[in-house]
């Protein structure tokens, strides 16, 4: 790959996202991003990133809508030129027990997590087939690889996006496009600040390196891996978790 | 899709649409290649008719008077593509309907991997419009197609969604 990168980041108006669209700016990428609504952090991610001098463009996208991610991509690629990178970040929870949890808490999570992240690799990796060339990086959980209950939903939804990272990886890697999951265990994000204090210290207990993982480390991963330096590495699902899932 | 807009017809077309007749060789049964080719084409804006696989070369000559196409893309596989493109283009051009078509050759034309410029320039010479080893991307394939002289003005559509 030559030129200037571009990279499209799903989910990046706050948490693991935006590390990743920032670091990536950093890097010398231009970035198109989405989030589920408009809001403050998404002007904020958006003038953080122009000012690493990247071209950026942002919208509200639906991802769980096949055909709003389309024209998301549409729209952005018209913007900055073609795209290089997709990592998908976009991601909701809805804990709670099998036994206790609604349809559409099971629904809500599948189509955000699993469909949201299909939608996205499947838009864009005809292009990438066409310019024979990429690296896409899907952000999965820990959660996906060993159990976590009170999270079915998510599990199922990460679990899904392991193995379809795999499959696409071994469809793709002809063309020169490498597929590669990234898999956060407890990470310091608005979405593990809703865990209380109680929960948080007994997870804690649980990780060896003693501490939560902060986003830019995730971020830091992330960016090893849609670079010239992981060339060799593909289909893998990578633990990011201090330990947890040892 | 890459470059500004659809790709525009050098020719015949009616409707403003660029028509590629999509084929393969005698000898080759591989189509996945045909049907990348096909999919891409018509993100392209262009229509494509697909012959598919095993084509011999009298067929492809029947649907080029029958379609008049603006170009005819030949995709091979196997690693015959250099013997059966000299055959292939010998009764291209020989043919009056067909002698000026631009007409292109792509994939893996030989079974040695890296391309052979001496055998690429030999199909250049018996009157291929361009080949494309298997180095080449489809983003090349399209900049020849949009640097081929156009001659209806009509705006072009896409025929498929946004492609990136
Ligand atoms: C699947 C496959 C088959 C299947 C095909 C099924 C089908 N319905 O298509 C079967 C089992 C039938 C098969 C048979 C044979 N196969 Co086979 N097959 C493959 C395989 C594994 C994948 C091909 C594929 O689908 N690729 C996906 C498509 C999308 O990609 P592609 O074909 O590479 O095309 C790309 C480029 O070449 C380029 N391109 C192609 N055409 C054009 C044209 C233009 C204008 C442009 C710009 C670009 C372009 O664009 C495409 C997308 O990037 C390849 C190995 C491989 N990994 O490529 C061998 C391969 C193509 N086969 C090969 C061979 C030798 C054969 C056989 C002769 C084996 C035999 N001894 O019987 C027979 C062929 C018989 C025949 N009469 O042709 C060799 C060809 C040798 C070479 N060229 O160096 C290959 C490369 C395997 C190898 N490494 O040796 N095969």
């Amino acid at each position: 790959m030559s030129g200037r990168r571009r990279a499209v980041v799903t989910g990046a108006s706050r948490g693991i996202g935006r590390a990743v669209a920032e670091r990536l700016a950093d890097e010398g990428f231009d970035i198109a991003f989405c989030y589920r609504s408009e809001s403050e952090s998404a002007r904020d991610v958006a003038e953080s990133l122009s000012r690493s001098g990247a071209r950026v463009h942002h919208a509200a996208c639906d991802v769980t809508d096949a055909d709003a991610v389309g024209a998301f991509l549409g729209e952005a690629e018209r913007e900055i030129g073609p795209f290089d990178t997709l990592v998908n970040c976009a991601g909701v929870v809805r804990d709670n027990p099998m036994v206790r949890m609604g349809i559409e808490e099971w629904n809500t999570v599948l189509d955000t997590n699993l469909n949201g992240t299909f939608h996205f690799c499947r838009s864009m990796v005809f292009g990438l087939m066409k310019r024979k060339g990429g690296a896409i990086v899907n952000v999965s959980s820990v959660a996906g690889v060993s159990a976590s209950p009170t999270q079915t939903n998510y599990s199922a939804a990460k679990a899904g996006i392991n193995g379809m990272s795999r499959s696409l990886a071994k469809e793709v890697a002809s063309f020169g496009i490498r597929v590669n999951v990234v898999a956060p265990g407890f990470i310091d994000t608005d979405m593990t600040a809703e865990v209380s204090e109680k929960a948080r210290a007994k997870t804690l207990e649980s990780v060896p390196l003693g501490r939560v993982g902060e986003p830019y480390e995730v971020a830091e991963l992330v960016s090893y891996l849609v670079s010239e330096r992981a060339s060799y590495i593909t289909g893998q699902v990578l633990r990011i978790d201090g330990g947890i899932t040892l | 899709m890459t470059g500004s807009g659809p790709v525009r017809p050098t020719g015949s077309a009616e409707d403003g649409v660029m028509r590629v007749l999509l084929s393969s060789v005698p000898s080759d049964a591989h189509t996945w290649n045909l049907v990348f080719l096909q999919l891409a084409l018509e993100q392209a804006g262009i229509r494509v008719r697909n012959l598919g696989a095993c084509v011999p070369t009298s067929s492809l000559l029947d649907a080029v008077d029958d379609w008049r196409p603006d170009v005819v893309v030949i995709s091979t596989v196997n690693g015959h593509g250099y013997p059966d493109g000299r055959h292939l283009i010998g009764e291209f051009r020989a043919r009056p309907s067909s002698r000026s078509i631009p007409i292109v050759i792509g994939g893996k034309l030989g079974i040695a991997g890296a391309s052979d410029r001496h055998r690429i320039r030999e199909l250049v010479r018996l009157g291929f419009d361009a080949v494309f080893p298997d180095d080449s991307d489809f983003v090349e394939l399209e900049s020849f197609l949009r640097s081929l002289p156009t001659t209806t003005a009509g705006a072009m559509r896409s025929e498929r969604g946004p492609a990136c």
